[in-house]
């Protein structure tokens, strides 16, 4: 095997290399910006410190005026469907892929504001969601049932986003 | 020369049809293969750009063994590049096993299996398949060469 022969292929082979990696980092850029230079690394199994805040319903329903704000539901599409906080989007918890336009619309939102029937159903979901780096995330304390308590306003209907959710 | 051209189609197609499974479900949850590479604990803090490169590698890498003919030696070049990826991939999973980390491989995105000693296996045989169709592009490409000289 002569040695110009290897360094012209690993040479080539390089190119396409460092073509990939420019393509990669172009689509990602595209899609979702830069590479996050802050990404958090997560080093236990257990509920981070920083666990996500509780809020009251009736702060959640001032929040809820924010466009930035993005309101999810992780309770059963049956439950979701027989009524919900007033344009809250349905993501089971047991959901194991996102739609890419829900995706979108997390990485898109300043903050995320998620509810279940119980604080506890809604907090798997709210951990999940701070370490693939949504970082400002809040839970409705008491979930739906003090929502209602509350008289804030829901809304009734099927959930759209099941389908794509293939829950 | 019939079964040469013949066992290098069906490995450039193959390679590449590997590579291609390999980076569709990356780049459909960029997040969850972000957290994936993290959870190898190489460098993590370098995951987000790692899971940005990889997909596009992969998926030139794949462009290139479809696209450059048998007797071209961007093909050589794009075969040692996969069998070095594969390599490395290889590398990464026997370090984990050697820490021994229980995590999911990430080959194929998300949930794609853990990340045991059938991934190192698999891997390399797949060095092995990147260096046969190196080996038979040198030979079809020699035999070229040969006779365009005579």
């Amino acid at each position: 095997m002569k040695r110009s022969w290897l360094i012209n292929i690993a040479l080539r082979g390089a190119t396409l290399v460092a073509v990939g990696a420019l393509v990669g980092l172009g689509n990602h850029w595209l899609r979702l910006g830069v590479p996050s230079g802050d990404y958090q690394v997560a080093t236990s199994c257990e509920l981070p410190l920083d666990a996500p805040a509780e809020i009251t319903p009736h702060q959640a329903a001032e929040l809820c005026t924010d466009p930035h704000v993005l309101v999810l539901d992780v309770r059963s599409a049956e439950l979701y469907a027989a009524g919900h906080v007033a344009g809250a989007l349905h993501l089971a918890c047991n959901a194991r892929k996102l739609d890419s336009s829900l995706d979108e619309k997390l990485r898109n939102a300043r903050m995320v504001v998620v509810y279940g029937q119980t604080t506890e159903e809604a907090r798997p979901v709210t951990v999940s969601l701070m370490q693939r780096s949504f970082a400002d995330v809040r839970i409705i304390a008491g979930g739906y049932p003090a929502w209602q308590e509350a008289s804030l306003a829901c809304s009734a209907g099927p959930c759209e986003t099941c389908q794509a959710h293939k829950l | 020369m019939f079964y040469y051209t013949w066992a290098g189609w069906l490995l450039k197609v193959g390679l590449a049809a590997l590579l291609v499974a390999a980076a569709l479900p990356k780049l459909a949850d960029p997040a969850a293969f972000t957290d994936e590479v993290a959870n190898y604990q190489i460098f993590p803090h370098l995951a987000p750009w790692v899971a940005a490169v990889l997909p596009g590698v992969e998926l030139v890498l794949a462009a290139a063994l479809v696209l450059f003919g048998l007797d071209s030696r961007w093909l050589q070049a794009a075969g040692l590049a996969t069998g070095a990826l594969m390599l490395m991939f290889s590398a990464a999973v026997g370090a984990v096993l050697l820490r021994g980390i229980d995590i999911s491989c990430g080959c194929f995105g998300a949930d794609s299996g853990a990340a045991d000693l059938t991934v190192v296996i698999r891997n390399v045989l797949l060095m092995g398949a990147c260096g046969l169709l190196v080996w038979i592009s040198m030979r079809i490409g020699g035999r070229r060469r040969t006779l365009i000289a005579a």
